[in-house]
């Protein structure tokens, strides 16, 4: 076939133009946080106390980190759905969690007696957290791989680990409104191993499934 | 005419094409297609790569560029991203060939809009490609793209709907680029 005749066969599906790549991967947001939310509610619920909670800085503090996470990641992944290449720089902006955690957990430190940091890191229920925030994570995470498959990533296996640590923000912003423990140690601990999990699952799901 | 001056020129026949205009889309192509094959005969070249595949990814590249078309935002140039899609399959062709990329892409592909290579080349291996599609996307395919005949033709002549017609042709073509991915593989 001599490329002209291809090029007359393309132009001639010149309607079947995609909705923009954002516009997908927006929807995917909103799909994966609907998901996610089905899932945590027919597992889990809201802490009983809520009502107080969200007045206390302690617990408003996990709000802030797991929101920075979603936003930085989505900002990113948003970017890396396009073929361009992504400047190093703006992969920095992942540091803005890491940041808030790093301030959190310095608070605690100053504030706590050493004696109680080893408890306080390890808390009372840290399965169930290492377990639940993949969990809820995967339907999210599910939904941005499937919008990504629309995009054209050159770096498919970073596509995905960031998509993995946007769908974490979801599901840890769930998950920390039944969770009663509020330090930032904790979260430093096991949410961190429950973001590993899941971004390292999306890279690896990425890197075969978001090549084209 | 001024490198800046072509790809707003090109920006513009994208977002007419992407509003389903199919002339603005086949002269986009067309203007791409020469600046194309300059460049990847020169990575080819650069690589030590056999020329005689050349056009195999000059046609994996068009293919790629229509169907990630949505991934192009219309307020920003068309250039950087035909590069960014051109090198993704350049470098992805050299590396299925077993060659080292120890060029610079960018020198290659950064006079994109500049060269024009208008040596109108056939390719045999694609007609083996395009034998590799199914049943209707194959008759399709073929018959809009080396029998040249319109949708509407297309349509009549083989009974079917139009819009049945487009369904195929788009299936088609993204087998297609399934297939040259496969077929170096």
């Amino acid at each position: 076939m001599k490329t002209d005749d291809l090029i007359a066969a393309i132009s001639a599906d010149a309607k079947s133009a995609r909705p923009p790549i954002a516009s997908i991967v927006w929807l995917a947001a909103g799909a994966g946080l609907t998901g996610a939310a089905m899932v945590f509610f027919s597992l889990l619920q809201v802490r009983p106390n809520i009502g107080e909670a969200i007045f206390d800085p302690g617990f408003l503090y996990k709000w802030a980190l797991t929101l920075t996470l979603l936003a930085s990641a989505m900002f990113l992944v948003l970017q890396l759905a396009r073929p361009q290449p992504i400047s190093g720089d703006r992969l920095l902006l992942l540091l803005a969690p890491v940041a808030v955690l790093l301030a959190g957990v310095a608070y605690e430190l100053v504030t706590l007696p050493q004696a109680e940091w080893m408890p306080t890191m390890m808390g009372d229920n840290a399965v169930a957290c290492m377990i639940f925030i993949p969990l809820i994570s995967a339907l999210p995470l599910a939904a941005f791989l499937i919008a990504l498959r629309q995009g054209a990533p050159s770096r498919p296996a970073l596509t995905g680990a960031v998509a993995g640590l946007a769908s974490t923000g979801i599901a840890a912003t769930l998950y920390a409104s039944h969770c009663t423990n509020d330090s930032p140690l904790f979260m430093a601990a096991w949410y961190v191993i429950g973001a590993t999990v899941v971004a390292a699952t999306g890279a690896y799901v990425g890197a075969r499934l978001l090549r084209w | 005419m001024a490198q800046a001056q072509r790809e707003e020129e090109w920006a513009a026949w994208m977002r007419a094409a992407i509003g389903g205009d199919e002339a603005a889309y086949r002269m986009l192509l067309e203007a791409l297609s020469y600046g194309l094959r300059a460049a990847v005969r020169r990575g080819f070249a650069q690589a030590g790569a056999s020329l005689g595949d050349v056009e195999d990814v000059v046609q994996e590249t068009l293919l790629a560029l229509h169907l990630k078309r949505n991934t192009w935002d219309p307020s920003q140039p068309l250039g950087p991203w035909v590069r960014a899609i051109a090198r993704h399959k350049l470098i992805d062709a050299l590396r299925r060939r077993g060659r080292r990329i120890h060029v610079p892409i960018e020198s290659v592909l950064d006079t994109l809009a500049v060269e024009e290579d208008r040596s109108g080349v056939d390719r045999q291996d694609a007609e083996r490609l395009v034998d590799g599609l199914r049943g209707r996307q194959q008759e399709v395919v073929r018959a809009i793209s080396l029998e040249g005949q319109s949708i509407r033709d297309v349509a009549q002549r083989l009974e079917m709907k139009e819009v049945a017609v487009r369904v195929a042709l788009h299936r088609g073509l993204k087998a297609l680029a399934a297939l040259h991915k496969k077929d170096d593989e």
